[in-house]
């Protein structure tokens, strides 16, 4: 009896001390996340801090703007209704806000690839005058000022003090948390479930023509490239070139991933199509030629009107509804309650 | 005085607790004594001098460049990273998560104490302005390499290894400039390695003169560079040059 009670101390001792450690699965088949997660090994109580921050509008100068303001979960983290991103002040950006997701996979960050790191991406939105037009020094202050933060921050850091390493590893380890793996295609793959006639031809006609670009499983080589949209004349956006300046680089795009396409319109990196069908329009029709379109490009995909309902039916089986109504992503409201914000 | 030790706890069963007590105070100062005066004679601290045109530069203060011009620098910040002891062609000493943020506002920083285990001979010291492409890469850190520093650029991922701001006054037209220098990647890798001879017997402090800098460029032409260029890394070179050691 005696020595259970001590086992029972010792045991909810380490209970105490240990960090419980996040299991991301990584789904079968998969590449190797590109994420050096050993420089930030997730745990719960850190992903739950992340969390909290990324939905909290105390990251914008005047508490109006949070991450999820532009990067909703219904639409697969990018902003529904809105072609170019709208952040503080009823700022309007010069590009989409794009989906989030897999984001353990992408070695950079950014339509053009301007981040190098995630932990790195949240400062650009919080510092951005159009975005949330904070101050990370300010920021820090309002954070340790809060109740809240101050009691996330001793349990997944052990700390009294609220750091910018810790506030931007753990917006991190949220956002890797974000993994989207379970649409019909996985199921068709992981042989639990079966494409209808029209969504295997839609497929095929997907290996052919896109998947050149939008590869499988995570539908983007993470590369740059030019799918021929022709240049916006307001936004004169010249993508990868205003990173490297290597004029090859020009109008290259990194490549979105086509998971939970159905939901993430307006599409593109200036939200130019509000539909599929008006994106399969554009692949379909002659592009803007500029001498860095991709030679995958160069001449209009051949596609009849029958195809393209196919093509769009596969699209479709790239919808993870798991993902998209998973309550471990969304707004923690319990949270936020229970604490008194201040 | 290891004899010393053993006669004192001999002793030690004929004194009374107090007596012990007292003993043990006195060896534990001993004790700290030694090893503050051990850590003393190992360390080695390299000091930093900001000079303009030989003299220290003074935040704020005019400095005439030539009959018609003058400068007033306002913030001048620069990271060292990975410093390296060499003797000949042998390295001798590496330091560990080398990074310091030298800034011209906190004087304290112009100190930079490094943790040798042990003496050795050394003819040349080595270290790069600016931090590396691996670092840049690396994600969240603290310290010297936290972005609170301002030393981050936040719309484009990377470092900025030195920033200088400030005004100058050419045939007293007033105008401001401000170079923030940085770039990891080619072509526009902007760190620049500095390696100068030193005698090690008396380490002397490290000279930055800025004359040397301003010596390269037309401030009328050229004031106002925040990007990743090769004009950055012509400047980080011109830089890198104004670091001397004097004997
Ligand atoms: C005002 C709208 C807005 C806010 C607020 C915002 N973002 Fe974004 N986000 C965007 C836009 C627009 C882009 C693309 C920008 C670009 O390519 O230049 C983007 C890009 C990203 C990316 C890169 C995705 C990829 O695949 O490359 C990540 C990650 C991201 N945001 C996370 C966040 C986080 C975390 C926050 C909160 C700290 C946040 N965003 C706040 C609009 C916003
Ligand atoms: C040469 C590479 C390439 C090929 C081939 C390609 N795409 Fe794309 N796709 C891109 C790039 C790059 C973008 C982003 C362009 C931009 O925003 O400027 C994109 C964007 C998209 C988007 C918008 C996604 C979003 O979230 O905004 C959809 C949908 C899309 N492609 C579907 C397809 C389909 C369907 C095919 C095959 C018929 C295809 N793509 C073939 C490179 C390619």
């Amino acid at each position: 009896m005696k020595r259970l009670f001590i086992y029972l101390i010792i045991l909810s001792f380490f209970g105490f001390v240990a960090q419980t450690k996040f299991d991301l699965q990584i789904p079968k088949g998969w590449p190797k996340p590109v994420y050096n997660f050993k420089r930030n090994p997730l745990s719960e109580d850190v992903v739950l801090l992340g969390r909290a921050l990324f939905y909290d509008p105390i990251l914008s100068k005047n508490n109006t703007i949070s991450c999820a303001s532009c990067h909703s979960q219904y639409n697969a983290f990018t902003h529904a209704d809105h072609a170019l991103s709208h952040g503080i002040y009823d700022s309007i950006g010069t590009r989409n806000s794009p989906t989030l997701m897999n984001l353990a996979w992408h070695k950079s960050f950014m339509w053009d690839g301007a981040i190098n790191h995630l932990d790195m991406q949240a400062l650009a939105p919080i510092t951005h005058p159009k975005e949330m037009g904070e101050r990370l020094d300010s920021l820090l202050v309002k954070l340790n000022r809060s109740k809240l933060y101050k009691s996330l921050v001793a349990k997944a850091y052990g700390d009294s003090i609220v750091k910018s390493e810790f506030v931007l590893k753990s917006i991190s380890q949220f956002l890797l948390t974000l993994v989207s793996a379970n649409s019909k295609y996985d199921s068709v793959m992981r042989h639990e479930a079966n494409f209808t006639p029209q969504e295997k031809k839609g497929y095929v006609l997907f290996k052919n023509h896109c998947n050149g670009c939008h590869t499988e499983p995570l539908f983007t080589n993470l590369e740059f490239e030019n799918n021929g949209l022709c240049v916006d004349d307001n936004l004169r956006d010249f993508g990868r070139l205003m990173i490297t300046q290597n004029i090859s680089d020009s109008f290259k795009f990194k490549v979105p991933t086509l998971r939970n396409i159905e939901f993430s319109f307006p599409y593109m990196h200036d939200g130019r199509f509000k539909t599929i069908s008006a994106v399969l329009l554009h692949y379909t029709s002659p592009k803007c030629k500029t001498s860095s379109l991709s030679n995958l490009l160069k001449d209009p995909i051949k596609l009849n009107k029958e195809e393209r309902v196919d093509l769009s039916a596969f699209l479709l089986c790239l919808t993870d509804k798991e993902f998209l109504f998973n309550e471990n992503y969304s707004y923690p409201r319990k949270m936020f309650l229970n604490m008194t914000k201040d | 005085m290891a004899s010393f030790f053993i006669i004192e706890s001999k002793l030690l069963r004929y004194l009374k607790p107090e007596m012990i007590a007292k003993f043990f105070k006195y060896t534990l100062v001993l004790v700290l004594f030694f090893i503050i005066e051990k850590q003393d004679c190992d360390a080695q601290t390299i000091e930093m001098k900001i000079l303009i045109g030989g003299h220290p530069l003074c935040l704020d203060s005019n400095f005439n460049l030539n009959q018609t011009d003058s400068v007033q620098i306002t913030s001048f910040k620069f990271y060292i990273s990975g410093i390296e002891f060499w003797n000949n062609d042998s390295l001798m000493f590496i330091e560990k998560d080398s990074y310091h943020l030298i800034d011209m506002s906190k004087p304290a920083s112009f100190h930079i104490p490094l943790d040798m285990a042990f003496k050795f001979p050394y003819n040349q010291i080595k270290f790069n302005l600016g931090i590396d492409s691996t670092t840049s890469t690396s994600g969240a850190m603290s310290g010297a390499l936290d972005p609170l520093n301002g030393m981050y650029w936040t719309w484009q991922s990377g470092y900025i290894n030195s920033k200088m701001e400030g005004v100058f006054f050419s045939k007293s037209v007033r105008k401001s400039f401000e170079f923030h220098l940085g770039g990891y990647q080619n072509p526009f890798n902007a760190i620049k390695v500095v390696s100068l001879k030193v005698n090690s017997l008396a380490i002397q402090p490290i000279q930055i003169d800025l004359l040397y800098f301003f010596k390269e460029i037309d401030l009328n032409k050229q004031n106002h560079l925040m990007q990743p260029s090769i004009e950055a890394v012509l400047l980080s070179g011109y830089l890198s040059n104004c670091f001397a050691i004097k004997y």
